[in-house]
């Protein structure tokens, strides 16, 4: 038994009927898959193998071990645990740095920075830093938590609370252009994990999972991404799952009900790793008459 | 004879069906009763049984009780009522109710509203509600479902219970002033005397009698399952916020009370400061003997657990404060202030600070102890110790001390044998096995001063009446940096898992400088091995069924040095 990593991901790379939503409907193959001699019909790209620190590769028919670890580029463990894998129309990959345990592969003062995986070389290297600077690190470890890509404007989203500590929420969500890494907005005040573009008729939120409380946010996109007026609550998972405190991590759509799901796992700013997997997952539908999320179970 | 039984009960509930009894409403707390003795025994009672559940108190509706009955005689409704060695657990039918439009457990069942009853049993050690479809006029169970992590709604006479047990715990009496009535755990705006709460750590049946206090209200965390007061938490009334909860309200105590506010306490001449820091626990500074400072500080700065049949695999762990830290094992309750007995006697007092993983004492999660012993002589002991589980049953714990003696141009040497001493004139360390020598008194090392003022160190060899076995502990020195990041502040994870020699951490200070004229910092890695052997286990804890609930046998694993005055201290 190992302790899980709570901000982990695994993406496949073909199969993405499975998952949609803004987030991977757009993304492509990255070529370097080929490269390295993967079939991507069974692929995927993981932060989530225990027997290997950082991205990795895997053939999802095979199981690894400390003795015969997935394929990892040379680059790929150079920047600690690393948590949720975004990919973009061309096939690049952007990941984050998340501590796990301790802070001995992931300096905190290097956590605000977003890292792009070359579609072709494979080469893992800083993308983006976003506003960084001294602090605490022992108070707080962490920069980004979360990140979103909108396959409508072709912009990104990126949460960081590396600012923040006990008594002062200053976490910022960006919006940038990951291609000219143009910040072209920011929610100030807002420490916030996951994020999530999502179309309701012709209108487009941002879903924001709260890291200090079970709340998730919305708040209007404007045509080119960018924010529209302040956060609303929109719904939230207090008092639900086995633990009834979780935070919000990642949001998915079913394909085949349009319903939303909620991944929440335990948060509280430290580096506790469970040793259970989090993976309660909160089924929510959009009531377009009520205009409300109404919760449906847990699975 | 059991069928007949039920022929007969089954008759007359019928005929109460069709009068449409119900179970009666509220019951009062009754203050005047010792309720938590009464339940004990009720419990006790329910385990001696050889089906081992608390059934429904009296009630009017006799379907209500045929329908339990008719449950709990069904092998899928007891299943899960004994551990797999055949230990009851504490099983408790909390309602037997008809069911209504409103349940969906309707529908792979032939029942029609009215005639079927809904059996509710909750298994206090599994946190597993269980529930029985049951038709009483046809003698049928239907259907028996089970909701892990799941409890029911909770029936009156346990929250009578809950009532008396906030109502008479000298922490609620404290925070309100006065020792509460069963009346006054009443809200008035919702006439309710309950608040629902969950206890997410313990994985416990929870709930909060509130006690109004305008413009207060004190929540009081009671847990059904161990039957104790969680604590306390004053909200103001009609202001939203977050929910109180068993997890928030430790989160909360540990933040403000130790990890943001500074603490100081005296006794039998003693006089320090401590705090829960960010990832190095509880550190105890500034400490006086008799109005003598005599130490700077002293707390843990990693715990470092490897195992030995993988290569390589183990956890660098820190432990401090639950809320905002590096922490990956946090304090969950506030340090304990124990007497240091010696035989009869009251030697000193121990100040013990505990850490603790989610799931202890599930596999792969973990329990620390912290342990500062002060001595009434002015020697103190910094100690501390792993109570398991980790991942293996091979687990090899080496937590990292770092001392600063108070005093400037310090000396330290090491016992060479034959009563005499060796100068440690160079940054450097040593591992101690059963070849080190020792002073007759058990000394490996003297730190002092040019007046000959300071304190022998004498290190753990099972001597200390812990159940600790020997540290076998790597001892560093290091000339003290304070312009360098050594330790003034919190550090960061300074080694990692699994280094089975020296490099633990403190060695990257080590360039090595001269210690000619210096104020010194002491770093000690004691080493513990993991044992589960029955009759020998060490850094250890077992599960165990203790009255229907498990229960947490644990074997700690004391490691540390004790500090004993040189004679011409003090």
């Amino acid at each position: 038994m190992m302790r899980y990593l709570i901000f982990n991901s695994i993406v496949w790379l073909s199969l993405q009927s499975i998952i949609t939503g803004q987030n991977s409907k757009c993304a492509a193959i990255p070529s370097f898959t080929n490269k390295f001699g993967f079939d991507t019909k069974f692929t995927a790209l993981s932060t989530d193998e225990t027997s290997v620190r950082g991205l990795c590769l895997i053939d999802v028919r095979q199981k690894y071990s400390r003795s015969n670890p997935p394929f990892q580029h040379e680059s790929w463990d150079d920047y600690g645990n690393l948590s949720t894998i975004l990919r973009d129309p061309n096939g690049n990959c952007y990941v984050f740095g998340a501590p796990s345990v301790n802070v001995l592969y992931n300096d905190p003062l290097k956590q605000n920075t977003l890292l792009r995986v070359d579609k072709d070389s494979g080469i893992m290297a800083p993308w983006m830093e976003f506003n960084a600077g001294p602090k605490n690190t022992s108070l707080n470890p962490f920069g980004l938590l979360g990140i979103a890509y909108d396959c409508k404007t072709f912009t990104m989203y990126a949460s960081s609370v590396y600012h923040s500590d006990r008594k002062n929420e200053k976490g910022i969500i960006y919006h940038f252009n990951p291609e000219s890494k143009k910040i072209l907005g920011q929610l100030a005040d807002i420490d916030a994990i996951g994020l999530q573009v999502f179309e309701i008729g012709t209108e487009r939120i941002l879903l924001i999972g709260k890291a200090r409380t079970s709340d998730v946010y919305s708040i209007k996109l404007a045509p080119d991404g960018g924010f529209v007026g302040k956060p609303k609550l929109a719904f939230t998972i207090e008092g639900l799952g086995p633990r009834g405190d979780d935070k919000v991590r990642k949001f998915h759509i079913d394909a085949k009900t349009g319903d939303l799901l909620v991944f929440g796992t335990e948060f509280y700013f430290n580096l506790i790793a469970p040793s259970q997997d989090q993976a309660s997952t909160y089924r929510f539908r959009y009531d377009n008459a009520k205009k409300k999320w109404a919760f449906i179970k847990i699975e | 004879m059991q069928r007949n039984f039920f022929t007969i009960i089954i008759f007359s509930a019928c005929i109460s069906l069709i009068t449409g009894c119900r179970e009666n409403g509220k019951t009062k707390t009754d203050f005047n009763t010792d309720l938590t003795a009464l339940r004990r025994q009720e419990v006790l009672a329910a385990l001696n049984q050889k089906i081992p559940v608390i059934k429904l108190r009296q009630t009017d509706d006799k379907n209500a009780e045929v329908a339990q009955e008719l449950a709990i005689a069904f092998p899928a409704f007891q299943k899960q009522m004994r551990a797999a060695d055949g230990t009851p657990y504490k099983n408790e039918i909390f309602q037997s109710k008809p069911l209504t439009k409103a349940d969906q457990l309707f529908s792979s069942t032939p029942c029609k509203e009215g005639n079927c009853y809904k059996v509710e049993l909750y298994n206090y050690a599994l946190n597993q509600t269980t529930i029985a479809i049951v038709e009483p006029c046809k003698n049928k169970v239907h259907k028996v479902i089970d909701y892990p992590q799941t409890q029911p709604e909770l029936p009156q006479h346990l929250a009578a219970l809950a009532v008396y047990i906030a109502g008479n715990d000298a922490e609620v009496i404290n925070a309100l002033g006065y020792k509460p009535t069963a009346d006054d755990a009443l809200m008035e705006r919702t006439k309710s005397s309950l608040n629902k709460t969950r206890c997410e750590r313990s994985m416990h049946l929870c709930v909060a009698p509130t006690y109004v206090a305008e413009p207060k209200a004190l929540w009081a965390i009671v847990d059904l399952t161990d039957e104790v007061l969680v604590g306390t938490r004053w909200t103001e009334v009609g202001k939203t916020g977050l929910p109180i909860t068993e997890r928030r309200l430790q989160n909360d105590n540990i933040t403000e009370n130790y990890c943001d506010k500074e603490n100081t306490y005296e006794k039998e001449n003693w006089k320090f400061s401590f705090i829960m820091t960010n990832s190095d626990g509880l550190m105890i500074y500034d400490a006086y003997f008799k109005g003598e400072k005599v130490l700077n500080s002293m707390k843990l700065v990693d715990w470092h657990v490897s195992y030995s049949k993988s290569d390589g695999f183990g956890y660098s762990d820190a432990i401090g404060c639950p809320f905002f830290s590096s922490s990956a094992v946090v304090a969950v309750e506030p340090p304990e202030f124990l007497p240091l007995l010696s035989g009869q006697d009251t030697s000193g007092f121990i100040i013990e600070q505990s850490y603790w993983s989610e799931g202890w004492p599930a596999p792969c999660n973990y329990n620390y102890k912290q342990k500062f012993e002060f001595y009434k002589d002015g020697s103190f002991r910094i100690a501390s110790a792993s109570i398991g589980r980790g991942c293996g049953t091979d687990g090899i714990y080496r937590p990292v001390l770092r001392i600063d003696l108070a005093g400037d141009n310090q000396i330290i040497a090491e016992y060479a044998g034959q009563n005499k001493w060796k100068t440690w004139n160079k940054e450097q360390w040593k591992k101690h096995n059963d070849a080190t020598p020792y002073s007759t008194e058990g000394y490996a090392y003297k730190i002092s001063n040019k007046s000959n003022k300071g304190f022998y160190m004498e290190p753990g060899r099972g001597q200390f009446s812990d159940g600790g076995r020997g540290d076998n502990a790597w001892v560093y020195v290091t000339r003290d940096n304070p312009d360098k990041e050594e330790g003034h502040t919190d550090l960061p994870t300074i080694g990692p898992c699994c280094n089975t020699d020296y490099k633990q951490g403190p060695e990257k200070f080590i360039d090595p400088e001269s210690l000619d004229n210096t104020h010194l910092i002491l770093w000690y890695v004691p080493e513990m091995q993991n044992d589960d052997t029955p009759g020998n286990q060490y850094c250890w804890v077992e599960k165990v069924i203790n009255n229907g609930i498990f229960e947490n046998k644990i074997y700690p694993c004391y490691a540390g040095p004790k500090f004993v005055p040189i004679n011409n201290n003090l």
